[in-house]
């Protein structure tokens, strides 16, 4: 697992430098909130998702395991 | 599984229809002359995972699992700034490791549904840039049953946005709500083997959520978020049926945590948009509690806009913990200590996740008051793999219809 993890951070380095040191003029996008933070809008795909993920992490609040209650599926 | 699935998406869709056939009335009679949003959410997800360290048996064995969720949110615009709000969620949920909670192969627990429902309201304030909300919860499944409200509030102004929201949640872990002839809260689910002892002496469970949120425009094209939570567990954080195995001792025990759970984590967000057409959103947050973990994630996703309607989103996610102080493998606990688990979602892991996610927005000539739009539409896929041998997919589809109302003041016929 640890061979992948490093390519990933480089290549999210990469994105990063490359994405900030070009110009725009464009009003930024907020983009989705913190995980846990809802608000009570309309669903969000990326929110559920993660969620699901995130479920088996007992270390990946505020989504985590338990928050919610209820024991879950193992 | 298919007919079970096909059964409660009937009723989510009944209910869904009469909720909008009470509120679909003309409000027109409310006061200002302004338009609010109204929208339909559905979302439906197939989520597939395998793994061999499942906690039901102790650390080790299948942890096989399917979930076929659909989800559906309503919210009705009522006045230029109060909206109502229904969710409704049903997941059939099939999982070979809860089968092994008995010796009864494909038995009654092999198959599982949970539905959720939530009712509230959101309004703006009419001068100040102000949104708040409360919505009360309810979450069913054979095992437990949770209640919980959800308040939140947040202040817009031009370059900065801040908030907060409290979500507490009630949970009775009693098995039996939706088992004949039971159908209400009767007994903790233990091991088959360990039904002879009474282990614990409370069923309940509550949760109390508080995050904080700070946005900032930085530029034009750069902004940055912060978001503290603090969370707080007590009762019974145990699941009770969790095996655990020690050392040179042949009969389990039940797994066992400490009654308070105290965590917080700090997430800050960097977004940045680029070429006119791509924004990088990246998320890193830090993790800690009382049962010794910590954790860091680091995610970035990079939405490009490949043409007015479609959007194309690649996304990474990387995640480390620690682990607890409670946590050992299979058949290595030393007897006599306080608490104890082998559930591996305790243990220390890395994991990763990639998606891809592709958007469709609505034909931008929708836009006539009073008539739903075309549905905006986005499909995702991702994959998920951590140390240890856990993965899983998921695939998720979304809709959304929304609708502009217009609200007009009534004028009074003068005598």
């Amino acid at each position: 697992m640890r061979k992948f993890i490093w390519p990933v951070l480089v290549s999210i380095t990469l994105c990063a430098v490359s994405a900030c040191s070009l110009r725009s003029t464009k009003t930024v996008l907020t983009g989705s909130m913190a995980p846990g933070f809802t608000g009570l809008g309309t669903m969000d795909i990326e929110q559920f998702e993660l969620s699901a993920f995130s479920y088996r992490e007992g270390a990946s609040a505020p989504t985590g395991k338990s928050a919610k209650g209820g024991c879950g599926c193992n | 599984m298919r007919v079970q699935l096909k059964h409660w998406m009937v009723r989510i869709i009944l209910i869904a229809v009469m909720f909008q056939h009470v509120l679909g009335q003309d409000s027109l009679q409310t006061q200002g002359n302004r338009l609010n949003q109204s929208d339909i959410t559905l979302l439906l997800s197939y989520y597939d995972q395998d793994g061999d360290q499942s906690a039901v048996t102790g650390g080790t064995g299948t942890e096989k699992l399917k979930v076929y969720s659909v989800k559906y949110g309503y919210r009705r615009a009522v006045s230029p700034h109060t909206a109502l709000h229904l969710d409704l969620g049903i997941d059939v949920i099939s999982s070979a490791s809860t089968d092994h909670i008995d010796f009864n192969m494909s038995s009654a627990s092999k198959k599982d549904g949970h539905e959720t429902i939530a009712v509230g309201f959101s309004r703006k304030g009419p001068r100040a840039p102000v949104e708040y909300g409360v919505k009360l919860n309810g979450s069913l499944e054979s095992d437990y049953l949770s209640r919980g409200i959800d308040i939140w509030m947040n202040r817009r102004q031009e370059l900065t946005t801040y908030g907060f929201q409290f979500k507490m949640f009630f949970a009775d872990l009693r098995w039996g709500w939706l088992n004949k002839p039971y159908l209400k809260p009767s007994h903790l689910i233990y091991p088959a083997e360990l039904r002879d002892t009474a282990w614990f002496d409370s069923a309940h469970r509550s949760s109390y959520n508080l995050f904080f949120l700070y946005q900032r425009a930085l530029a034009p094209d750069l902004s940055i978020g912060i978001y503290p939570a603090m969370i707080l567990q007590r009762g019974l954080l145990s699941t009770p049926f969790h095996r655990v195995y020690f050392a040179g001792v042949q009969r389990p025990a039940v797994e066992r945590l400490p009654k308070r759970r105290r965590s917080a984590s700090l997430s800050i967000r960097v977004n940045k948009q680029f070429a006119n057409s791509g924004v990088l959103r990246s998320l890193y947050q830090v993790y800690l509690d009382n049962f010794g973990m910590v954790s860091h994630t680091l995610q970035c996703a990079l939405p490009l806009r490949l043409s007015p309607r479609i959007v194309i989103s690649p996304s990474a996610r990387i995640f480390h913990q620690s682990a607890s102080e409670y946590f050992a493998p299979f058949n290595t606990h030393v007897a006599g200590t306080q608490f104890y688990t082998s559930d591996h979602d305790l243990s220390r892991f890395w994991s990763t996740n990639v998606g891809l996610q592709i958007s469709m927005r609505r034909r931008p000539t929708d836009r006539a008051t009073g008539v739903w739009s075309t549905p905006a539409f986005s499909i995702r896929y991702a994959y998920y793999r951590r140390t240890g041998g856990l993965h899983a997919h998921v695939l998720t589809t979304l809709f959304r219809w929304d609708r502009e109302d217009l609200f007009i003041k009534r004028v009074k016929p003068t005598p």
